[in-house]
């Protein structure tokens, strides 16, 4: 079920409203029922691929904890190989056999091994992550294994970040699910308003800017060199609206039942250089490298050459995270590199901002987001040939004309969403005192709702698009 | 009750109040400008529902909006003459319209373009949206469409019935557009496309294969056939595209089988080689200007021999030639 479709708005408010009915002994089978129906409303069958690694990873916490030493050791890593070993069966079989088969073809050798027809569970690897952090933290006795296995199945399965996260970790959402929530007016009310705002970023900007990005993608060869670049800085924004305005109706869902999930977005494209975009963006992500997987490399420790190194696994492996190709692991690469450069050049890039002034703030702004933008060729075309067909065009100024869309009066209302995006996150970032949504001034308030609604119906796009990072 | 509960649903009413006054204020300003647009799309449109009385009417997707000229239909035939086709329509469109065309008077001729693959949308499928938004602003004044949109999309209905500026979605530039415009590219509802974007060799296009729609083949013989109750010549065409020959789609059979029912003619240019050549066509399946212009003549002179043309017009015509013939 996509948040953006009718049927999840009668399933919301039926949920929710009998979670607040029903007494709480009864409210954790409500959320796992509800959940198990959410998830099987996209491809009923594979709610056995999750119930097969929440049940390897909920006896896997347990005889993590009930052993000392190697058996400690041994359990956790039976339990990583299995989450580990779905990952790589149903997202990346094909992409490993493909690879295989070029490798023999060089040989003149024939690959043996079949390609499976096998389609992508929804939000694979969001939950099998999720899931991967619960047996860690309990090995590492940060978290006291969950005994009852319906609490536990629910924090893996938790419908509002079940397909598209953000990626929980067991020591914030399990004790919650033990907690007593009451209908509390600023809590409802806080949740709908993050609601709102992520339907109005993927109603109103994501799929708005999606129609312009698709028909210039799926035909590079037949746009100017205009039209590229404005796709390309469009897909980056439609990128983020997508996914931030997908965490924001899941994170506004929960906490309208007054469950608090992690902030994953912070105004990653007001971010003053790479390390600076990378710490607001996807923070559930990058937090979860950064705890099981930089950290373990060994961090920032043994000088600036092993933290490079460990930069560019992280990158890598992030970028193979997003999806089973090469486009995606130049992706993480490329990103990497700028990240190095910026880190290596810290200095003189310091004396520049001084030089410049106040003025600084805005190359600091807008020349990484022009670079993320320019690497993100490789995250949206469906090819390494066809991303750099796109980045060739654009530096050669290829062809004449700006395409505008079909109608040409369509590209209003991207600008117009852009515009909107910009106020509301400028105004967040440099202006705190101004709100809208939560202003104490309640004439103010309301005409916030109103016109976000009046907005959302009269220039949203209601095809229902699914969510971008649901192929993850 | 709880007083935090109590207070929720006291400020989901206000808002819920707030919310119906503006969607009906609003949506009626939309509505007054979305209908009173001296041109564009919707004026066509609009002048295609509202009881068309002109001799000959085309009726088809944006493949007629962009190729059957009027004013070379008039000036050969001296019959007036209305494009009633719109873009990204279907048959299901021009069934829920065609009905408008016999409410003042009989038109002397009817054409209707259709593709090969007419018959083979469903709902559901690309292009449904496109659908649904044409209809929706009329299914309060049209029993046709609103008949269409309860078929089709029944939530979209529901949708459109809470919601005014739900039906009007996306449709503001346009008004706002379409007011200010001081130009008219619009010609009794023919379009003209300019220029060319073919800038390769005509290819086998993918022959759609998928099943005709039920539905679709429905409303096919419901167009044809209120057209020849009515006596009226019904003229169905395939117009050129930008590509090489292929076989008969499920869609083309099926068309043909109607057709042959009411001993209507299709007239099958879609790979007429005459045609398929760069400089006549806008994009891979519209004709530009230069290839309207040939095609609306060939159309035209092909009707005349039909006899479909003002016979009076003809008279006058015949008499001076043969006056200056005399002198």
């Amino acid at each position: 079920m996509v948040f953006n479709s009718l049927l999840f708005v009668w399933f919301f408010i039926i949920v929710t409203s009998l979670y607040f009915i029903l007494k709480h002994k009864y409210r954790w089978p409500l959320l796992l029922m509800s959940s198990c129906y959410f998830y099987m409303a996209f491809v009923p069958i594979y709610i056995l691929i999750l119930g097969f690694t929440v049940v390897i990873d909920y006896f896997a916490g347990i005889y993590i904890d009930k052993h000392q030493g190697k058996k400690r050791k041994w359990f956790l890593i039976a339990s990583l190989i299995a989450n580990i070993g779905v990952l790589a069966m149903f997202k990346y079989y094909n992409f490993l056999n493909d690879n295989l088969t070029a490798v023999l073809g060089d040989f003149n050798m024939h690959n043996p091994f079949p390609y499976l027809a096998i389609l992508l569970p929804i939000g694979l690897s969001f939950h099998t992550f999720q899931a991967m952090s619960y047996t860690i933290e309990v090995y590492r006795g940060n978290q006291k294994p969950e005994r009852n296995f319906g609490v536990y199945a629910l924090y893996v399965m938790f419908y509002p970040q079940l397909v598209a996260g953000p990626i929980e970790r067991p020591q914030n959402v399990i004790h919650q699910f033990y907690e007593k929530h009451t209908f509390k007016y600023e809590q409802v009310s806080l949740g709908l308003k993050i609601m709102l705002w992520g339907f109005f970023k993927k109603i109103v900007i994501a799929d708005r800017l999606a129609i312009y990005v698709n028909a210039v993608y799926n035909n590079p060869t037949h746009h100017s060199a205009t039209s590229l670049f404005i796709a390309t800085v469009l897909f980056t924004i439609q990128l983020y609206c997508d996914f931030s305005g997908y965490s924001d109706i899941a994170i506004g869902a929960a906490r309208v039942m007054g469950f608090k999930l992690m902030t994953n977005f912070r105004r990653p494209f007001l971010g003053r250089g790479f390390a600076d975009i990378w710490s607001r963006w996807h923070l559930s992500l990058t937090t979860w490298f950064r705890d099981y997987l930089y950290f373990p490399l060994g961090g920032n420790r043994g000088g600036m050459l092993l933290r490079i190194r460990n930069l560019y696994i992280v990158y890598m492996i992030s970028g193979l995270w997003h999806g089973a190709s090469w486009n995606f692991v130049l992706w993480g690469f490329l990103h990497c590199c700028f990240l190095v450069i910026q880190e290596i050049f810290r200095k003189p890039l310091k004396w520049v901002v001084k030089a410049l002034g106040p003025v600084a703030i805005f190359f600091q702004i807008a020349v990484p987001f022009l670079l993320a933008c320019i690497v993100n060729v490789f995250f949206r075309a469906r090819t390494i040939e066809d991303s750099l067909y796109i980045i060739k065009s654009m530096f050669t100024l290829k062809g004449k004309g700006i395409y505008l869309g079909e109608p040409k009066s369509g590209f209003s209302y991207i600008i117009f969403a852009v515009l909107v995006l910009y106020a509301v996150e400028i105004s967040q970032e440099f202006f705190p005192k101004v709100k809208l949504f939560y202003s104490k001034n309640v004439v103010v308030r309301y005409t916030g709702y109103a016109l976000a609604i009046t907005i959302l119906l009269m220039i949203g796009v209601f095809n229902g698009g699914q969510f971008v990072y649901f192929q993850f | 009750m709880n007083k935090d509960v109590l207070r929720f649903f006291k400020n989901l009413l206000i808002l819920t109040v707030i919310m119906f006054v503006i969607d009906r204020g609003v949506g009626s300003i939309l509505e007054y400008y979305f209908k009173k647009q001296p041109m564009g799309d919707a004026a066509a449109f609009a002048h295609a529902l509202d009881n068309p009385t002109e001799d000959i009417l085309f009726y088809g997707s944006s493949r007629a909006v962009h190729t059957y000229d009027c004013n070379i239909f008039t000036d050969s035939l001296g019959l007036s003459a209305y494009n009633c086709g719109r873009n990204a329509s279907n048959i299901l469109y021009h069934a829920a319209i065609i009905s408008a065309a016999f409410n003042k008077g009989t038109p002397k001729a009817i054409v209707l373009d259709i593709s090969p693959k007419e018959l083979s949308w469903k709902s559901g499928q690309a292009g449904d949206d496109v659908l649904s938004a044409m209809i929706l602003p009329y299914i309060t004044t049209n029993k046709n469409f609103e008949a269409l949109a309860k078929d089709l999309f029944p939530k979209e209905l529901i949708k459109a019935k809470i919601s005014k500026l739900y039906t009007y979605n996306s449709m503001i530039a346009n008004i706002i557009r379409n007011s200010n415009r001081t130009k008219n590219d619009n010609i009794n509802g023919y379009q003209p496309l300019h220029g060319t974007n073919v800038d390769e060799d005509p290819k086998v296009v993918d022959a759609e294969k998928s099943e005709v729609s039920a539905y679709a083949a429905e409303k096919l013989e419901f167009f044809v056939k209120t057209v020849t109750d009515h006596h009226v010549p019904l003229i169905v065409i395939i117009s050129p595209i930008y590509a090489l020959p292929v076989s008969a789609t499920p869609s083309m059979i099926e068309t043909k089988k109607i057709l042959d029912k009411y001993n209507v003619q299709i007239w099958d240019y879609s790979f007429d080689t005459a045609f398929i050549k760069r400089k006549y066509f806008y994009d891979l399946v519209h004709l530009n200007a230069k290839g309207a212009d040939l095609f609306s003549s060939l159309i035209a002179s092909r009707m005349k021999k039909m006899g479909i043309e003002n016979k009076d017009t003809a008279m006058i015509t015949e008499k001076k030639t043969e006056t200056i013939g005399k002198k």
